[in-house]
């Protein structure tokens, strides 16, 4: 099937296309020579600019950070009640200071102390 | 104007002479722009696209005289900035919305059904859509190859692929538009 007549060229050009094209390009590549050409001095001013709004960018997401209400707190939010507070004071007032401990008592608070103190702290 | 008047060699020594280089210029473009518009224009399809990109060509060529190593023939070379300037404003548009390759290809035949600079029978506008179902380089290697009748050698040296997997490639390209054309 694919056969010498498949083979004709079935494009074609406007008219005259290829009388023109070589004045086309002669004329663009005079302009291409005239465009001046970025030197050293405004590539380094680009650049320098460029460098200047990263390290501003950078700075002030470093402020942001370092802002102590953005710092989220690294631990599990835990609401103490108060019955829970005092019961570890007491447990420090006995010399039975463990953080583990603490950690651990603080963590059994179940959902209704948690509510229990959200409602207290409201009142 | 005489085309046929210089070699690569003489035209290449006009070039690195500035005094003769326009002139020389001239008559590179005379001497190669049919050659490299017709490439072009059978991977893009559309005139327009053809006539930006064979002057780009021409223009990276200017700019680049000077990195030309004369080894390579000076049409291979020319050939080849022609080709990566085809492939890079198809890569671009692919990217620039991020159409799958599918879609080009399929805005390519829709360019080729609606084009105006289309003047072949209804067997070879089903020739080309055969040709633009065809893997990119595949497609090149099957214009190259058919239309321009190239040697296997030429391409070689153009594609930077070997004459092996060109005649592998070229094969399962004329088989693929058999069929098509059988089928459709």
């Amino acid at each position: 099937m694919l056969n010498n007549e498949l083979k004709k060229n079935p494009f074609v050009t406007p008219g005259s296309y290829f009388d023109r094209l070589p004045s086309i390009i002669q004329d663009k590549s005079i302009e291409h020579k005239k465009r001046p050409q970025f030197g050293l001095v405004p590539k380094l001013a680009f650049a320098g600019g460029g460098f200047m709004t990263l390290a501003l960018t950078l700075f002030l997401a470093f402020l942001y950070n370092s802002t102590p209400e953005s710092v989220p707190s690294s631990g599990p939010k835990v609401i103490v009640s108060d019955e829970i507070k005092s019961r570890m004071e007491e447990i420090r007032k006995k010399g039975l200071i463990d953080a583990k401990v603490n950690y651990l008592a603080v963590r059994n608070v179940n959902q209704n102390d948690i509510l229990m103190a959200k409602s207290r702290n409201k009142e | 104007m005489d085309k046929s008047n210089y070699t690569d060699k003489e035209l290449l020594a006009m070039l690195r002479n500035p005094e003769q280089r326009n002139y020389a210029f001239n008559l590179l473009v005379r001497q190669y722009q049919e050659r490299l518009y017709w490439h072009i224009r059978k991977i893009v399809i559309s005139h327009d696209d053809a006539d930006d990109l064979v002057q780009n060509t021409f223009l990276k060529a200017l700019e680049n005289f000077d990195t030309f190593r004369e080894e390579a023939q000076l049409y291979t070379w020319l050939y080849r900035i022609a080709t990566n300037e085809a492939l890079t404003l198809l890569r671009k548009r692919r990217n620039r919305f991020f159409i799958p390759m599918v879609d080009v290809e399929n805005q390519l035949s829709k360019t080729l059904e609606s084009d105006e600079y289309f003047d072949g029978n209804e067997m070879q506008r089903k020739l080309q859509r055969a040709i633009l179902k065809l893997p990119e380089k595949q497609r090149i290697v099957f214009n190259m190859r058919y239309f321009d009748e190239m040697k296997y050698e030429e391409i070689s040296s153009i594609l930077g692929t070997s004459v092996g997997a060109l005649k592998a490639s070229y094969h399962h390209a004329a088989e693929k538009i058999e069929k098509y054309l059988k089928n459709d």
